[in-house]
């Protein structure tokens, strides 16, 4: 026992000595909280979705195909705009304005009738965006629809231009 | 495992290797030449330590949110509401870099207002005082320009009020206002325009302030105020290393404790997307650093002596009050006497009169 001590004391004198308790726990507690850090930090930078600003990108996101059943329709907010998405058969996308152009009423798409219609007044519409009924003569506006790796997207040709 | 004796060794060999290389170990060497004195008022000495570590998280938080954050009118919100809603801990990060901004001018008031009151401006830190001056306006000049980056209603119509009253300034004001707002109102113009402000221009500011600030205090030291000096005090003294760098890491500590609790919980909020065409809000008010600048002009009278226009009387003399504390060291070279007590008297005033104003900005009606 003493010839252990004494071992220690040399090895004390050398300054090369066992480190303290005290010293243990902080080099720890340093540790600890640099790892804590990096993790933190490495989960902050890391990309989960891209930030896509409404009206601003050439092209809208708007769902997966797998979660969009044929025969119903979305309505999406793009920028200022209102976009009325239709999917009335297997492997076919519309996207129409989204809201009357007199009244501003946001329009729905009737599966019965394959017409889209508008709450209200009396106007109908075709899934080319023409009137079909009702007292207007405009149309609504249309955009072009594509599909990418399953999800759809709709492209806004007037910001696609000036991209 | 390597013996620990030669892993040391393998240290110092490294240490020895790039000393060869840069002379850094001066900065050891000073380390442990340097020391602080030891009074009644050491207390003070902290603050600026504490400034300094708020502002390196001021800037580490500020990189992170560059990450993000999107400069253009169109962007700016919805890039901040994204880092707060979708990035994980994006929302700590800013309210981290919002609260710290606040806490550092806070502690730099308090620096200013020690340094002040113990009289360590005088000979020879005449520019450590002044140096440390324009750091506080160039503080004031981060929070205010960081504060429309968001592009909410609030920070909008506040940028509005604020940058509306360089126009009150005789002969220059409608240059400066055109030019602080990059066109005749605020407009993603502005936001551009306060981003380069607030990302480079005033960081390449601070930069070089900030060293020559530094080398200073390094230079002279920490000042043992006349009346400490006058009692015999300050004769005792503390090494900077470890013993004062310990201690003023506690205090850090204790920075760090206040200001991750204000912001998990009270985070900063976003609010409203700004939206120029709509009526400004009741209410809008500056940040509380403002506050009584802002509530005084509100108080002057449209005309002083029938001749003069408030708001313009209010400016000129804010201006040359800042213009009179940049110079206080060369009123006072010495610290004693009556002009310094003089001096001592204003300051006193001077805080009083912030606090009030800044309490009744925050009491009265928006309207008043």
């Amino acid at each position: 026992m003493n010839e252990r001590a004494a071992a220690l004391r040399a090895r004390s004198s050398d300054g090369v000595g066992r480190p303290g308790f005290g010293g243990l726990l902080l080099t720890g507690v340093i540790l600890v909280i640099l790892v804590g850090m990096g993790i933190g930090l490495t989960l902050y930078l890391l990309p989960g979705t891209a930030l896509e600003v409404p009206g601003n990108q050439p092209e809208l996101r708007i769902v997966q195909e797998s979660e969009f059943p044929v025969g119903a329709s979305r309505v999406e907010s793009w920028g200022d705009a209102i976009i009325l998405v239709i999917r009335p058969e297997e492997g076919r996308y519309v996207a129409l304005q989204g809201t009357s152009p007199d009244q501003g009423c946001i329009l729905r798409w009737d599966e019965e009738s394959r017409r889209v219609v508008s709450p209200c007044g009396y106007l109908v519409y075709d899934l080319q965006g023409n009137v079909v009924a009702g007292l207007t003569r405009q149309p609504l506006r249309r955009y072009q629809v594509f599909v990418r790796q399953g999800v759809v997207f709709v492209v806004d040709p007037s910001v696609a231009e000036r991209g | 495992m390597p013996d620990r004796a030669a892993l040391q060794r393998r240290l110092a060999e490294a240490g020895r290797w790039l000393d060869d290389r840069t002379g850094l170990s001066f900065v050891g060497k000073i380390a442990k030449k340097k020391e602080v004195p030891l009074h009644r008022h050491t207390v003070w000495y902290y603050f600026g330590g504490m400034t300094l570590f708020l502002f390196t998280i001021q800037v580490a938080t500020g990189i992170l949110l560059l990450f993000y954050y999107r400069p253009s009118s169109e962007e700016a919100y919805e890039s901040v509401r994204f880092l707060m809603g979708e990035v994980r801990f994006g929302w700590l990060i800013r309210s981290v870099h919002a609260w710290s901004a606040n806490l550092m001018i806070f502690t730099a008031f308090i620096h200013l207002f020690s340094v002040l009151l113990l009289k360590a401006y005088r000979r020879p830190r005449e520019l450590t005082w002044v140096s440390g001056v324009i750091l506080l306006g160039i503080a004031m000049g981060f929070g205010f320009t960081g504060y429309l980056l968001p592009w909410n209603e609030l920070s909008y119509f506040a940028t509005r009020v604020g940058t509306e009253i360089t126009a009150a300034v005789p002969l220059v004001g409608d240059f400066a206002l055109k030019l602080l707002r990059g066109g005749e109102d605020v407009t993603g113009a502005t936001l551009t325009r306060f981003y380069a402000i607030h990302v480079a221009v005033l960081p390449a500011l601070t930069t070089m302030i900030l060293g020559f600030h530094l080398y200073l205090v390094q230079r002279h030291g920490m000042s043992v105020p006349p009346s400490e000096e006058d009692r015999g005090g300050g004769r005792r003294a503390l090494k900077f290393f470890p013993g004062f760098l310990m201690r003023d890491m506690v205090g850090w500590l204790a920075a760090l404790a206040v200001l991750t609790a204000l912001a998990a919980y009270f985070p900063t909020e976003l609010g409203k997307e700004a939206d120029p065409f709509v009526p400004a809000p009741a209410g809008i008010k500056p940040e509380w650093y403002f506050m009584f600048m802002f509530q005084t002009l509100k108080f002057l009278p449209p005309h002083i002596l029938w001749i003069f226009e408030g708001e313009m009387v209010g400016i000129l003399a804010f201006s040359a009050a800042g213009l009179l504390l940049l110079l206080v060291p060369f009123f006072d070279p010495e610290g004693t006497g009556d002009r310094s007590r003089l001096i001592g008297r204003v300051a006193i005033a001077a805080i009083v009169f912030m606090i009030v104003m800044t309490i009744v900005g925050y009491l009265v009606s928006p309207t008043q």
